[in-house]
């Protein structure tokens, strides 16, 4: 029995040793080596000017590497180190459950970033007590001016896991990475992130290294420099919020029409990114989601309003290159048009002017805004040949409606630029001459993204060329030296006639010059510029009008343009609001120049 | 006292057993001080704590050994119920007085603090029992009184040691027991009905066991299951003794024990350590080397006098035997881990200076027996 016994004994070593011996061999070796990664350290963004945007503070975090726990121990270490970080072991293991990756147990699950470098030190000198601990260096994402430039910048998340599998895994990510989620974080992912190192050592049971036998070094991520001016940005945003009215929304664009280079590009209400890098953050990342006055969406991109009057530009160009009028093809304004009913000749609808404004040619006409003037340009009245609705699709498609510009940041909205088609799908419904008297002034059916408002005003000022916009320069080394330029893009050319464009910007010019802007010009330098009031769906104010959107978009100096401004507000007028923000803005614009060059 | 018409004979031992059971020693002493020299901040190993308290507790053993041995088997007969008695209230003691300290995660009070010493009375009282035991069976052939006696009197330490909770030290007591009524000459009907009877209360025992217990029987069917938990000592001291190979990683040359990933390393899964670093040669060495000893053990007991000492000798042998295929088994994975020391190698000072004591029983009855009986 006792040999029996023994036999048995010596027959599990035999199979424990010699037939499964060699994979006995690798898990130990598996046990006592580990590969972890070096983070790479992601590229840091900076404004035209070479100030940093966003930058990478180095943050103590201490992760758990639950492999390198004794069960028995678990409960004793936990409490130990819950009372260090003054929370409780339940929370931790909260925080384990919801972090760690099964099947990895040597995983480091992070259980707390930005520790305090005192309450770091104590960790680590504690070390020994705490067996499966970790305290690391990371480095967090930080943007020093704040809510500044969040909507051009983004942010990073941890992307979910689903996401993980699908797009990141077979990029050489591993789950614990930040990606960027939104702005030039987004676009410039692959840029910025650089490449990961790794660093083979032996370690103990208690995980803790004890000797290093190969290192790869990690690359650094390509440092990105913005065509934004980060004092532009900074006049601009402030100019805007003061003249914002409270709880309303706005956006402002000011860029090169030579290059399609951003300068600032403002959208309020806005946010402050550094949240998302901030630890234990989850309520005031709830906080922004569920603000109705939606401060993460970048409404100078992806926000869709009716252009208003800034769409009349389009208009003019079509009528002018197709030779449905010319610079002095009169139209009476007598304060409306009486649109006759289609069904029953007796009735009409008034499609009204902002006032009566007489006779006019196409510089007054375009000067002072009438709608009457557009109105017949687009859908023609009496004797007179309008462009007629396709035309007038096609003008608006050709100066960049009804498309994304391809701007190098994530999710910009196309617009709408309405046809007879589209509205007989959507609403059942055949096409007025109505709806191309409201389709001319920028109201009814056309939706228009400020930025689309802002490329046209470019191409007009840059005599016709549709520019690429673009929010960054170039991808520079950690010598500064460019790796990769963003090239300067042409869209299209619009291929007008150079006299359509005269025209425009004469009217342009004289928009600046009509009795209610007069008073904001700027002593010295002509600028050009188209106003917008477009009535939106809303509450009427006392005296039974619609609540408006105003718009102003413009560039400067009028003979050798050099800059464009795009402002649009929620709620306001075109001449009587946005206008003289327009102008507060080209003057800081003006006064850089000035004071750089 | 004067024991006369005895002799005290030395040239009567058995060296040959003294020198295995030092062989194991001496392994135990050069497995645990690999296995614990690395705690040290400085590698010296006169300052490996584990290492010096080891070699103490050889030597008090050694000295036990031979203390025991100078007294004869009828001392020990004569003593055997007050022995018994004294080691159940030590195990009362550890149940009132005892320290409680935390093991695998549950409550466990198993020690006891006499004078700045910490003890597992557990310990010699598995011998105390084979000692009543053995004087028990020695009056006659086992009738049914005798053997519900004698299930009464195992049944008592056995509770004592399992509400510690102490699983190992329960099944060593009842393993003792069952090899002394074996030896005993039991008639196999009772045999046949108490092997009948064990199967039957297997679920019983499966619905007193304490968490952890459970745990173990579950982590010894999957050990993968539980790598982090139970199953962690088990899968890495399969991992050390398969990744030993057949010669071994060499002596403190062992990852898993150097760096620490096999725990217990120098108590429970020494074995492991063995296994290690000096591969399948080492440990079927060691395997040999006990089966030796055993042989030596159940050899004194057939010639020492009369049928005390030769059940005594058979309840330590069964002890040994118990423990040391318990322990390895448990190491390799072929039985469940119960926390039983390996004899004469594993650290731990009860355990140490208790199986080298009972050694010394079984040299008393070489020692003490006379001459040329047969003449007699």
């Amino acid at each position: 029995m006792l040999i029996l016994a023994f036999s048995f004994l010596a027959l599990g070593l035999w199979r424990l040793q010699l037939v499964q011996g060699q994979a006995h061999g690798r898990a130990a070796e598996r046990n006592a080596i580990r590969l972890n990664t070096i983070p790479a350290p992601r590229g840091v963004v900076y404004d035209r000017g070479g100030q940093i945007l966003a930058e990478n503070a180095p943050v103590f975090v201490v992760s758990l590497v639950e492999a390198d726990l004794p069960e028995n121990r678990r409960v004793e270490v936990l409490d130990r180190l819950a009372r260090l970080l003054g929370t409780t072991r339940t929370a931790l293991e909260r925080t384990l459950d919801q972090r760690r990756v099964p099947g990895d147990v040597f995983f480091p699950v992070r259980l707390r970033s930005h520790l305090e470098r005192s309450l770091a030190l104590t960790l680590e000198q504690e070390g020994w007590e705490l067996p499966g601990v970790r305290v690391s260096v990371e480095s967090a994402r930080q943007y020093p001016e704040g809510d500044l430039l969040s909507h051009v910048l983004g942010y990073l998340t941890q992307p979910s896991p689903g996401e993980f599998e699908q797009k990141y895994r077979g990029e050489g990510y591993s789950i614990s990475s930040l990606v960027g989620a939104s702005g030039v974080e987004a676009t410039y992912e692959s840029a910025l992130r650089g490449s990961d190192g790794a660093r083979l050592s032996e370690v103990d049971a208690g995980g803790r290294p004890l000797g290093e036998l190969g290192v790869v070094p990690p690359i650094p991520g390509g440092n990105v420099k913005l065509t934004i001016d980060l004092n532009l940005q900074r006049s601009a945003t402030n100019i805007l919020r003061a003249k914002l009215q409270p709880g309303s929304s706005g956006a402002a664009i000011l860029a090169d029409p030579r290059t399609g280079e951003i300068l600032a590009l403002v959208s309020l209400p806005t946010f402050d990114a550094n949240v998302f890098s901030r630890p234990d953050s989850e309520g005031d990342i709830l906080t922004l989601l569920q603000d109705p006055s939606l401060p993460l969406f970048h409404r100078a991109i992806a926000g869709q309003y009716p252009p208003g009057s800034t769409f009349k530009l389009a208009v003019g160009i079509g009528a002018l290159q197709e030779g449905v009028a010319s610079r002095n093809t009169q139209i009476r304004s007598e304060g409306g048009l009486r649109v006759p009913n289609p069904y029953n000749p007796r009735l009409f609808t008034w499609f009204p002017d902002w006032a009566v404004l007489g006779d006019m040619n196409f510089i007054r006409g375009l000067a002072l805004s009438s709608n009457v003037y557009f109105a017949t340009l687009a859908g023609g009245f009496g004797d007179f040949q309008g462009l007629g609705v396709d035309r007038v699709a096609q003008y608006a498609r050709l100066v960049g409606y009804g498309a994304a510009t391809g701007i190098d940041l994530p999710s910009e909205e196309a617009g709408r630029v309405p046809t007879p088609t589209w509205k007989v799908e959507n609403f059942g419904e055949g096409w007025l001459t109505g709806d191309t008297y409201n389709m001319a002034v920028g109201q009814g059916f056309v939706l228009a993204t400020p930025l689309q408002v802002a490329n046209v005003t470019n191409a007009i000022a840059n005599n016709g060329t549709m520019m690429r916009p673009h929010v960054a320069q170039a991808v520079l080394d950690q010598g500064g030296r460019t790796i990769e330029a963003v090239p300067r893009e042409v869209i299209r050319q619009l291929g007008v006639r150079s006299d359509v464009i005269q025209v425009i910007r004469e009217g342009m010019i004289s928009t600046l010059e009509q009795d209610r802007v007069r008073a904001f010009q700027i002593p010295g330098v002509k600028v050009a510029g188209k106003t917008g009031t477009a009535e939106y769906v809303g509450p009427r104010d006392a005296a039974g009008n619609l609540p408006t959107h105003g718009w102003f978009t413009g560039f400067a100096p009028a003979e050798d343009p050099q800059v464009t401004v795009t402002v649009f507000l929620e709620k306001g007028g075109g001449p009587t609001d946005a206008v003289p923000i327009a102008m507060d803005m080209l003057r800081a614009y003006l006064e850089r120049k000035g004071g750089a060059g | 006292m004067h024991w006369r018409g005895e002799g005290l004979s030395w040239k009567q031992s058995d060296p040959l057993l003294f020198i295995a059971a030092l062989a194991l020693g001496g392994l135990g002493l050069t497995l645990v001080t690999s296995a614990t020299w690395r705690y040290m901040d400085s590698p010296s190993l006169l300052e490996d704590v584990w290492t010096v308290r080891h070699l103490a507790f050889l030597g008090v053993g050694i000295l036990g050994m031979i203390g025991f041995a100078s007294l004869p088997p009828r001392v020990y007969e004569a003593l055997a119920y007050p022995v018994y008695a004294f080691s159940l209230a030590t195990l009362v003691a550890v149940a009132i007085l005892g320290k409680a300290s935390a093991e695998h995660g549950a409550l466990a009070q198993r020690w006891i603090e006499v004078g700045g010493v910490q003890l597992q009375p557990s310990e010699p009282a598995k011998v105390a029992l084979v000692l009543v035991l053995a004087k028990l069976f020695a009056g006659g052939v086992p009738g049914l009184r005798r053997m519900l006696l004698s299930m009464a009197i195992t049944g008592a330490p056995v509770m004592l040691v399992y509400l510690q909770p102490d699983l190992g030290s329960a099944l060593c007591m009842i393993a003792s027991w069952a090899g002394i009524v074996v030896l005993a000459g039991t008639p196999k009907k009772y045999v046949f009905a108490i092997g009948g009877l064990a199967v039957a209360s297997m679920p019983l025992l499966w619905l007193s066991m304490r968490g952890y217990m459970r745990e173990r029987v579950l982590t010894f069917l999957n050990p993968e299951a539980y790598a982090l938990g139970e199953g962690y000592n088990v899968l890495q001291a399969q991992i050390s003794i398969g990744s030993g190979g057949l010669w071994g990683k060499g002596l403190f040359e062992g990852t898993q024990t150097q760096l620490r990933y096999l725990r217990l390393s120098h108590s429970d899964f020494i074995f492991s350590v063995l296994g290690e670093e000096l591969g399948f040669v080492g440990a079927m060495a060691v395997l040999l080397l006990f089966l030796f000893l055993l042989f030596r053990v159940l050899r004194a007991g057939d010639t020492g006098d009369g049928q005390f000492a030769s059940l005594l000798c058979g309840g330590i042998a069964s002890l040994i035997a118990f423990q040391t295929v318990a322990n390895v088994g448990g190491n390799i994975g072929l039985t469940p881990v119960v926390g039983i020391p390996l004899p004469f190698l594993s650290h731990g000072g009860s355990s140490l200076i208790t199986q080298f004591s009972a050694l010394g029983l079984v040299q008393a009855a070489l020692v003490h027996r006379r001459p040329y009986r047969f003449e007699v």
